[in-house]
């Protein structure tokens, strides 16, 4: 391993195209060992600790969505999560067996929601979003459907 | 109940002080409403929600909580939070959790201060 500048420079040069993949049963409560591992990945690339717990948040929703949504907690499926480190950013993959996000909300329903008192949806995907620098919510593929995101190094996580 | 959610509540002059640790999810619906209960019994004129450092929070939680805010805020009484991570800050802001509650650095600030 090579010792990291300040701003992690040196270990990212090492470290780029570096990747990993988890598979993780649609068992609630597994996304959270995607999240530590994706967490773990992003301190060995010399993330900052704001752009680590952004990259712990998406994932964690994204195979949250993929278990609970996509794969409908069917025992046996499968929830396959690659990150990839590349030109300063770590990419992610979050794949189900799923058909895909049939309908994206712009907003989580929390106006609407506040006033029913009941819960607002949508938080999950709200999240995602304000917390990566990209995402594509239903790249199709043959063998499932993929969420797709990235995380720079240097990243926006603003409130905008 | 979320076997992994625990709220619990005590009493501090005319506050209701709830300190919630471990998960808080989808699954920590009875967990709150059993807090819901709580507060109604006791009378109080505000609510300082105390989170633990390690408390781990999702968008199902995230839920229940606003849900929880806002009845506590249709009945006009004071919010306040404490023990938030500097990223469950952020998380407070985008959400909109901010609207009903007023985020304090520590419990001694919360606590002296929501009512003024």
């Amino acid at each position: 391993m090579v010792e990291s500048n300040k701003d992690g420079s040196d270990m990212a040069v090492t470290q780029e195209g570096r990747s990993i993949e988890l598979v993780l049963p649609s068992e609630v409560g597994y996304e959270r060992v995607a999240m530590e591992g994706a967490g773990a990945f992003a301190r060995m690339l010399g993330f900052p600790s704001e752009r680590i717990e952004d990259l712990k948040t998406a994932v964690a929703e994204a195979c949250l969505n993929a278990l609970q949504h996509g794969n409908r907690n069917r025992p046996g499926a499968k929830v396959r999560v690659t990150l990839t480190f590349k030109e300063k950013a770590i990419s992610v993959r979050v794949m189900d067996e799923g058909e895909g996000i049939v309908e994206i909300p712009d907003l989580p329903e929390t106006e609407e929601a506040m006033i029913r008192l009941q819960p607002p949806r949508g938080l999950g995907m709200f999240l995602i979003r304000r917390l990566t620098d990209a995402v594509d919510f239903n790249e199709p593929t043959e063998k499932g459907h993929v969420v797709k995101m990235v995380i720079r190094r240097e990243g926006c996580t603003s409130l905008n | 109940m979320s076997e992994n959610t625990k709220i619990r509540m005590t009493t501090q002059g005319p506050l209701a002080l709830i300190h919630i640790e471990g998960d808080v999810t989808a699954a920590s619906e009875a967990a709150f409403a059993q807090a819901h209960r709580d507060f109604e019994a006791c009378g109080s004129r505000g609510i300082v929600l105390e989170f633990d450092e390690k408390a781990y929070i999702n968008s199902g939680g995230i839920a229940l909580l606003l849900q929880f805010l806002a009845e506590v805020h249709r009945r006009r009484l004071q919010i306040g939070i404490t023990g938030l991570t500097e990223h469950f800050m952020k998380i407070s802001r985008l959400v909109g959790i901010t609207r009903f509650a007023k985020v304090y650095p520590s419990l001694e600030e919360a606590m002296g201060n929501l009512l003024n």
